[in-house]
């Protein structure tokens, strides 16, 4: 385990050491971030000038909404999506081989090795909105159960993101463009950017069941505001758990599949 | 040259063809933003509708959006950024024909085909969320014609973008903030209409509105004959502007291109 | 100083060790192979070009059976080096991934290391290493030294550990300035070099080499020669080796393994090989008057192998080759005379063809 912290430590290290050495790339990223988080507070404001609470969200919990995909978002940018390019790659010029013959688990460095450590800058930004919304009305009366809630709903998110992702990348092993499937997943992460309750109940009912967007910055944030009740969270826990476990097997069938494991 | 522009045009249909998955992936994404704001803003007119627009007509116009964001977006970042970067320009040039014309086959030949794909999900659509129309035969001719405009538009700036290539690297990151600027200001987050003053006068002038919002405004009808006039005079002026732009851009481009060895 | 005898090729440039000698691995450091009956099968989908045979595929598939190792057996000592020789496609690669465990065999028993290679068990892939001509572990974008950095977290090499397996890779393959550079700013020679020294840290026990020196200048292909077969010399880990080039085979294996359509065909010394797939001698001639040659009727005493300027050489067989020397220096005013081998590429094309061994399947 203590291998394994070591190791992300030094993919993003080398990220670091590789990014910061074009002074472009640091302006042209920070800017990228600002102007979109500005972009973004901009939508919330501009939806908002028109109605004072939707489907019962308020401004400043939607905006908390918002600081909580930022989040997502940027880690979906610094770890996930780099590293879904770099493995249809590897799949597709043989290079995969090298990932299998290491001493560690080809899932984990699969998921970590590439990390573009801009996508942090959204983090940040991120956390900023959160804090920002937690301070402007929507901290009131949040407990310490709250934040444990809250803390414990994100991870569940980020658990079912990231199973997700793996299981399309897995899909890499029998179709090998998947550049594609990835403008989906993304088209539907974008929708995290709004409570679920705004859309529409078939759409809702989509996003929770489907592709579980829904649990992936909805039920976080209604944690902190103490809106959700115990049955969600455990809801939320659960799925992560399975998603988990059957992306892992997913991706050791496709693993099998390249190496012709079969019989 | 048109017989140039045919050709390339069925050698891009005939490679799409075999992409076809790709294509229903792609139009989804024309589909689903829009799709964000159509559910947020239906929600928030319930029945009563909200600053004169009713629920319907929140669908209609974002339906419409729908179809003019896929018949004008520029995909040109993409594919002659990419060809600049790896140097397949080279072999371009040498050709007898602009590779500027290749590119808008290549677009047109994109559009026309993921039309197919996208007609039948929008009816999907509208038969779920049920809009209103409320427009005229002239607006809607007019509709068609901004549409054109509009596509140029966007097609014109997307490849002065792209060939901003020949400097940079990061060009897909001026890509994404035009795109920003679109999102706010060409009617995607909220019809024009609705956007706080201060945002609304500066869409009315600045590019955006001509590339996207415009066309979905005379096809809901939401303007009246001398708006109409003056949103197509300007969307016009854009246009040229934009004409200007791509030629100095592109001279200057193939120039240092040219220098520094290709 | 010592220096390192690369005799065979005359382009070597020596590699001079530093002062103190460097030890010389126990034997039986290396690792253990041991191949049984392997076999690894295919099903390919096989279609007609054609409109019609497209349609026709959609409803009914017709599948071909390729055998791309076909019942293959042989065992690898510790600290071996053994070439693995075959034209394209003849399935060298293959087993080469079955070893390493890349891939799953259909049939047969291998192990290496006393370990099924395909379970890629941790502390075996922490024994073995293998690095393909073609293709790299190192990411483009950002130098190897940090992908060093990384094999040293992957491995779990101590801060020692790693610190002088890099000094001494660095040195025997004179990294020193290329560690800071990014990778795609390297010329394909330096690439290989890291990729070599990359594969290495750990210090494996068995090394699994597919096609090393593809693409490289003769230079370069001479150092990297060299050095394998430095660290096989220090470390005694066992080399498997993949390679078009008669060169490399030629100056670091003693042993070959000759595999064509998935068989193997020859196991044994490689001087065995073309001793006995061409076992003649090719005599080389001048004569002192160069006009002679063409007049003087050489056919008596050998076939002639082709003729030029001056001088004409002649295939003799091996047994024959001292009586045909000795006549053609009693009767000819011969002015130069060498006896040779024939080179190596055009007895193991022959192999390939089919036209020395015809069904024969040596075994040394």
């Amino acid at each position: 385990m203590r291998r394994h912290f070591a190791m992300i430590l030094v993919f993003i290290r080398n990220s670091v050491q590789n990014e910061f050495a074009y002074r472009v790339n640091l302006i042209v990223s920070v800017l990228l971030t600002l102007v979109g988080m500005v972009g973004a507070v901009g939508a919330v404001l501009v939806v908002y000038s028109h109605a004072s609470s939707i489907q019962g969200w308020t401004l400043t919990e939607t905006l908390a909404l918002l600081g909580l995909f930022s989040i997502m978002s940027g880690l979906l940018n610094t770890f996930i999506s780099p590293n879904l390019d770099q493995f249809a790659e590897n799949v597709r010029q043989g290079t995969l081989d090298f990932v299998l013959l290491k001493p560690v688990n080809s899932q984990f460095l699969v998921s970590f090795q590439r990390c573009v450590v801009w996508g942090l800058a959204d983090v940040v930004a991120g956390a900023a909105v959160l804090v920002y919304a937690l301070a402007s009305g929507m901290g009131e009366g949040v407990g310490v159960g709250d934040v444990l809630a809250f803390g414990l709903a994100a991870a569940a998110g980020t658990a079912i993101i990231y199973s997700l992702w793996v299981s399309l990348a897995t899909v890499a092993f029998w179709t090998v463009k998947i550049d594609n499937m990835t403008t989906i997943l993304r088209a539907f992460f974008e929708m995290g950017r709004f409570p679920v309750d705004v859309y529409p109940l078939w759409l809702r009912r989509a996003l929770t069941y489907l592709v579980p967007i829904a649990f992936v910055t909805t039920t976080p944030v209604e944690a902190l505001g103490g809106r959700s009740g115990p049955v969600v969270l455990t809801v939320a826990v659960l799925l992560a758990g399975a998603m988990l476990y059957a992306s892992t097997r997913l991706w050791r069938l496709g693993l099998s599949q390249y190496t012709s494991a079969s019989s | 040259m048109f017989a140039m522009f045919r050709v390339f045009f069925v050698n891009q249909w005939a490679s799409f063809l075999a992409y076809r998955v790709v294509f229903f992936l792609y139009t989804m994404w024309a589909v689903l933003p829009p799709l964000i704001y159509l559910s947020v803003w239906t929600t928030i007119a319930g029945g009563d509708g909200v600053a004169g627009w009713t629920r319907g007509q929140f669908v209609a116009y974002y339906l419409i959006f729908m179809v003019v964001n896929h018949l004008t977006g520029s995909i040109e970042i993409h594919t002659v950024g990419y060809e600049i970067q790896n140097g397949d320009l080279s072999a371009r040039l040498l050709l007898p024909v602009h590779p500027g014309l290749r590119s808008l086959a290549s677009n047109v030949g994109y559009k026309a085909i993921g039309i197919f794909v996208l007609v039948p999900t929008v009816l999907l659509l509208a038969a779920i969320f049920r809009p209103e129309f409320d427009t005229t035969a002239p607006m809607v001719a007019l509709g068609v014609v901004s549409t054109l405009i509009a596509a140029l538009l966007q097609f014109l700036v997307g490849y002065s973008v792209a060939l901003l290539s020949f400097w940079i690297t990061r060009a897909d990151a001026v890509m994404q903030l035009n795109s920003m600027f679109l999102l706010l200001l060409a009617g995607q987050i909220a019809p024009i209409a609705l956007l706080p003053d201060g945002l609304r006068q500066a869409a009315n002038v600045l590019p955006y509105r001509y590339m996207l919002s415009l066309p979905v405004e005379l096809f809901t009808g939401t303007l009246n004959a001398s708006a109409a006039a003056a949103g197509l005079g300007i969307q016009c002026l854009w246009l040229v502007a934009a004409w200007f732009l791509v030629r100095a851009v592109w001279r200057r481009g193939v120039y240092h291109y040219s220098a520094v060895g290709g | 100083m010592t220096q390192l005898d690369t005799a065979a090729d005359p382009v070597a440039p020596t590699i001079t060790m530093p002062a103190h000698e460097p030890p010389t691995a126990a034997p039986g450091a290396g690792g253990r192979i041991h191949v049984s009956r392997l076999s690894k099968y295919y099903s390919v989908h096989e279609r007609e070009a054609g409109l019609r045979a497209a349609f026709g595929s959609l409803v009914r598939r017709k599948y071909r059976e390729v055998r791309a190792v076909d019942d293959i057996s042989f065992e690898v000592a510790p600290g071996e080096v053994v070439g693995f020789l075959g034209p394209n496609g003849a399935g060298k690669t293959t087993t080469l991934k079955m070893l390493s465990g890349l891939l799953h065999p259909t049939s047969g028993e291998v192990r290496v290391l006393d370990r099924e290679p395909f379970a890629r068990e941790r502390d075996y892939l922490h024994r073995i290493s293998m690095v393909m001509g073609n293709k790299g572990q190192l990411q483009w974008d950002i130098p190897p030294g940090d992908a060093f950095l990384v094999n040293k977290v992957v491995y779990g090499l101590s801060n020692e550990e790693f610190h002088s397996s890099l000094a001494e890779l660095t040195e025997l393959l004179d990294l020193g300035p290329l560690l800071k550079k990014q990778v795609r700013a390297l010329s394909l020679g330096e690439r290989m070099k890291c990729e070599l020294a990359a594969a290495l840290l750990h210090r494996p026990v068995v090394l699994f080499l597919d096609e090393p020196t593809i693409g490289l200048d003769v230079t370069m292909q001479a150092r990297i020669r060299a050095f394998i077969a430095e660290y096989n010399r220090r470390t005694g880990a066992t080399v498997l080796l993949t390679s078009h080039y008669m060169a490399d085979v030629v100056a670091l294996c003693k042993r070959v393994i000759v595999i064509h359509q998935g068989k193997l065909l020859y196991d044994g010394g490689l001087e065995a090989l073309a001793g006995r797939i061409a076992p003649y001698k090719l005599l080389t001639v001048k004569l002192e008057d160069p006009d002679l040659i063409s007049h003087t009727r050489l056919e008596a005493y050998g076939e002639l192998h082709h003729s030029e300027e001056g001088q004409a050489t002649l295939r003799v067989l091996r047994a024959e080759a001292p009586s045909v020397t000795a006549r053609l220096l009693a009767e000819l005013p011969v002015s130069d005379l060498s006896v040779e081998d024939p080179p190596i590429e055009d007895v193991i094309d022959q192999v390939f063809t089919g036209d020395a061994l015809g069904g024969w399947t040596g075994r040394e």
